[in-house]
């Protein structure tokens, strides 16, 4: 039975390229070399939200009806495609001396072209700007729209973010719990810009209001009720849950990660999964190494040995690795039949799961890397 | 499944003959799954079938991958090789057996093809066009006409922030005026020339006597593909030529985007075909069989969309809903049928945020599957409400006909390959159709790749669906409501002289194996209160390839008590029965 399964990317050690892009529909330009190094707030691109068009009858705007055959030409133009206009400032002028007519523009804007007898403008664009996020270097350079950029260290994909982004110091929750820290007399100084990893899922609007007194620059928790979700969207920090919705605990093998990692700098990409976009939030903590680590295994099938989590009930978030294939269906506790594996833990229990519901996080230790 | 050789094409120009041995995919949300035809003794039969983890997705974010996984094991159950040492898929055959002759393709996986609709009359082309769209995956991002108060400014600017893969314009019959196209044709070509690259294709079906004028407009600066009229006069549609188009466009669309389509278009024989368009090739033919008098019904639920295909005697529609789906769509499904409803199918007190929460995580992980039994109700709660509303919204375009009696099943929730009475359950739950249902399961992905190979060999096609090669249910669904504790008493008679006797309590029901390859003819007798289109006694003989009878004691409609105690027990009985323990009966 050969299985390929889904794959989560919970690794200590990695090569990770990452594309930052203009959104779909922008204009930009890349401000990096090939093999430049980054630092997070690099600005790695630059671009304009171009702004809505406006269209100008010119005949109409003029009074003015041609007759059959004849057209509006480019000589007429006071202006050239591309060039910025004032509000008011002249596009055309039909006629000389004192019956000529003039149509100026309504807007300040962009001239695009003139098209048959329409005018076409162009509001004022919005400009924006690209970081690299984490550091390291741009590995790889697509037209003007992407930029890849390339680090070592550790990432950790997680289920959903509410779409913001920083980089900053990874904090460990106090067992005292993000409550008892907010209500201290000083507790900025310690706190004040870093992600701090909860302990325990996000299910009281009051955590929110901790990270805003406390001034965090991230919360990264194991799970959060679903109702939460558009208050969390409207915070002006990166939230990043781990496990998924509900009241779910972080795994063993994730929070063993961050805990590894924590006081040091990461990227904290809190992407908002859309249906049809497969990216996911994650975090990256750079890490320096004398040899450059292998990038993640991807498409690898399901073996004995494999590292791989549960993602759904029972012993949803359980870390282990596979025992034994069991490619005879066998009835779980609902009686579907199901082919499966055993799953071994570190501390020695053995559980059943379908297939279906096995994340894979690493290769077999004897198996050959990709080098 | 028996009837005539024919499968009505969108081409129509099918066509009977050998195509050597057949390889079709169908890459859905979840999974891709392959099968393979070849010829036995002179006739086509299903050979072989695998399924792997569709990885249209990162980190894989390349299609053919899973389908050279699934090639993969395909290679292991017949020992033919599809794949050369350099990993190439093998077409066109070779001389030692390896490889297929032919390949056909099919896709829903992915996000929809984003259209906007231009035309000018909402009930009449419009309306046409968008029963063309239903054919195909598409999201709809705008629709201009006539009726519309926005200036042709703010038009053009919602249509280029949207950023449409197709625009589509109708409108117009062949003899009436052109004007209004011409002024909305204006309003296109400023859209085309604004865009960003890549500009939006256009699809032109309306006005065929602006043919020449729509080419030198547009040709010069996009794809232009022209297609008869969808609405040539008023009094009548011609959609089969336009909806082959956009199956075609959808294919090189789904090729050009990511995902690693592009390899797997050159390879198929007909490009990507659109799952569900080729799956209605064969619900056409089955609509038009003597022995389906109600016609039939596809029913899938797929991870993103959910698509109903009838087909009645020739008519077929297609529904297609992007915001109904077991997967990446769970959160829409559970907002579009409400929480509350979902709760009438549980055994269980749950909050609605216990519910959200659930296809919240389904959404974020698309491919497991329930593995307790709190799990199954929600999810199963949840199929139930989907495929009644998906139904709901198709009806409307079925002329006031009733649920068709023949129902196949897809897609990973319905069709469970070593679980069928499940799948089973949860359509006539959803569903709740009277009469006596014959419920065929396709968690192989077979009839849309039968579809698709119609299009080149019909009888490849009819030869290999008439061998029986979906599993079906024959359920027994009477109307009304027992009267007594016994809804009927169901005696089997084999084809051997054995014969065997069971009694359905009323409320209850009772799943009966038929051993594989036995005939067997049933006799019902209902108790008063219950009949099968209007009978009390029924005798009705089994169909090849069906592996149990469903008898369902609970009448309609089927009663769900707002006592959770009671409804506890009831829905227990009734999952017990499923999986074939007497309790349930």
């Amino acid at each position: 039975m050969t299985y390929y399964p889904t794959q989560s990317l919970v690794v200590g050690m990695t090569v990770i390229r990452r594309d930052r892009q203009l959104p779909p529909g922008v204009y930009g330009k890349v401000l990096v070399r090939q093999g430049a190094p980054v630092q997070p707030d690099t600005v790695v691109l630059q671009g304009s939200q171009p702004g809505d068009f406006v269209i100008i009858d010119a005949l109409k705007a003029l009074n003015i009806t041609l007759k059959d055959g004849g057209a509006l030409t480019e000589d007429l133009l006071q202006v050239r495609p591309g060039e910025t206009l004032d509000k008011e400032q002249p596009i055309m002028i039909i006629g000389s001396g004192r019956r000529a007519r003039t149509l100026g523009s309504p807007v300040h804007a962009v001239f695009v072209r003139l098209e048959g007898s329409q005018i076409i403008l162009r509001r004022d664009p919005v400009d924006l700007q690209i970081k690299a996020l984490t550091p390291g270097h741009v590995s790889a350079i697509k037209g003007n729209e992407s930029v890849t950029i390339e680090t070592v260290g550790a990432l950790i994909q997680g289920a959903w973010g509410n779409g913001k982004e920083t980089y900053a110091t990874l904090t460990l929750e106090p067992e005292g719990g993000i409550e008892a820290l907010a209500n201290t007399d000083d507790p900025m100084q310690r706190v004040s810009g870093t992600a701090m990893i909860l302990n325990k899922p996000i299910n009281d609007l009051n955590v929110f209001r901790f990270a805003e007194k406390l001034e965090l620059g991230a919360l990264i928790a194991p799970s959060m009720t679903s109702g939460l979700r558009e208050i969390a969207r409207r915070q002006k920090i990166p939230i990043l849950i781990v496990e998924g919705f509900g009241d779910l605990p972080m795994s063993e093998i994730v929070y063993n990660l961050l805990r590894g990692n924590a006081n040091r700098p990461a990227a904290i990409d809190a992407h908002e999964p859309g249906r049809w976009s497969a990216e996911r939030p994650e975090i990256t903590v750079p890490l320096s190494t004398t040899a450059k680590p292998p990038a993640p295994d991807v498409n690898l099938p399901l073996m004995e040995g494999s590292l791989v989590r549960i993602t759904r009930q029972p012993n949803m978030g359980v870390t282990g690795r596979v025992y034994r294939l069991i490619d005879v269906p066998r009835p779980v506790e609902n009686g579907l039949l199901v082919t499966g594996a055993e799953i071994r833990t570190a501390n020695g229990q053995v559980y059943f799961a379908p297939l279906a519901n096995l994340e894979l996080l690493g290769r077999p230790p004897e198996a050959p890397g990709r080098g | 499944m028996k009837g005539a050789n024919v499968v009505k094409t969108a081409t129509g120009s099918a066509r009977s003959g050998t195509l050597g041995a057949i390889l079709a995919a169908d890459i859905g949300g979840v999974h891709t799954r392959a099968v393979l035809l070849d010829l036995v003794e002179g006739q086509y039969r299903l050979i072989s079938r695998a399924q792997a983890l569709t990885t249209a997705a990162p980190p894989v974010g390349d299609v053919a991958v899973g389908l050279r996984h699934a090639l993969d094991k395909m290679t292991l159950q017949t020992g033919r090789y599809f794949m050369d040492n350099q990993n190439n898929i093998l077409l066109r055959g070779t001389q030692d057996g390896s490889g297929a002759n032919a390949f056909f393709a099919t896709a829903s996986a992915g996000r929809p093809m984003r259209v906007t609709l231009a035309g000018l009359m909402p009930d009449m082309s419009l309306a046409a066009a968008r029963r063309a769209l239903n054919s195909t995956y598409i999201e709809l991002t705008d629709v201009l006409s006539l009726n519309d108060t926005r200036t042709p400014e703010a038009q053009l600017n919602t249509l280029l922030r949207n950023q449409p893969d197709v625009i589509f314009v109708v409108g117009g019959t062949n003899e009436g005026a052109t004007a209004p196209i011409r002024e909305l044709l204006k309003t296109i070509r400023f859209g085309v020339l604004l865009s960003l690259d890549p500009k939006p294709a256009v699809l032109y079906a309306g006005n065929e006597a602006l043919h020449a004028e729509v080419a030198d407009m547009l040709r010069a600066d996009t794809r232009l593909y022209i297609a008869p009229n969808v609405r040539p006069n008023l009094r009548s549609d011609s959609l089969e030529a336009v909806e082959l188009e956009l199956a075609l466009l959808y294919g090189e669309w789904r090729a050009a985007s990511v995902g690693g389509f592009e390899e797997v278009k050159s390879l198929s024989d007909m490009g990507v075909l659109p799952t569900a368009q080729a799956a209605a090739n064969i619900v056409r033919y089955l609509g038009e069989l003597p022995e389906n008098p109600t016609g039939a019904l596809l029913i899938d639920v797929g991870s993103g969309i959910t698509s109903v295909t009838a087909g009645f005697k020739g008519d077929v529609s297609t529904t297609l809903r992007a915001d109904l789906g077991l997967g990446i769509s769970a959160v829409l499904a559970t907002q579009a049928v409400g929480a509350p409803t979902i709760t009438r199918w549980l055994s269980f007190a749950a909050s609605d945020t216990e519910i959200i929460d659930y296809a919240w995580n389904k959404t974020f992980r698309p491919t497991t599957i329930p593995a307790v039994q709190r799990d199954l109700e929600l999810e199963g709660a949840l199929l139930r409400e989907i495929v009644k509303m998906a139904v709901s919204g198709a009806r409307h375009a079925w002329n006031g006909r009733a649920v068709p009696n023949r129902i196949i099943a897809a897609g990973g929730g319905l069709a469970v390959e070593h679980n069928p009475a499940l799948g089973a359950l949860l359509l006539l739950d959803g569903l709740q159709p009277t009469g006596v249902i014959t419920i065929h399961l396709d968690p192989f992905g077979l009839i849309p790749a039968l579809g698709a190979v119609a299009y080149l060999d019909s009888a490849a096609a009819i030869q290999t669906l008439d061998s029986g090669i979906l599993p079906s249910i024959t359920a027994l669904c009477p109307d009304g409501r027992a009267s007594g504790s016994v809804a009927m008493e169901v005696t089997i008679k084999y084809a051997g002289g054995r014969e065997i006797g069971r009694s359905v309590p009323a409320g209850s029901l009772r799943l009966i194996p038929i051993p594989a390859g036995q005939k067997a003819r049933v006799t019902v007798k209902l108790s008063r209160g219950l009949s099968l289109g209007g009978k009390r006694r029924v005798t009705i003989d089994v169909e090849n390839g069906t592996t149990a009878l469903l008898c369902d004691g609970r009448g309609r409609p089927i009663s769900l008590s707002r006592d959770v105690n009671r409804r506890a027990a009831n829905l227990q009985k009734w999952y017990a029965a499923i999986r074939g323990q007497e309790g349930g009966a």
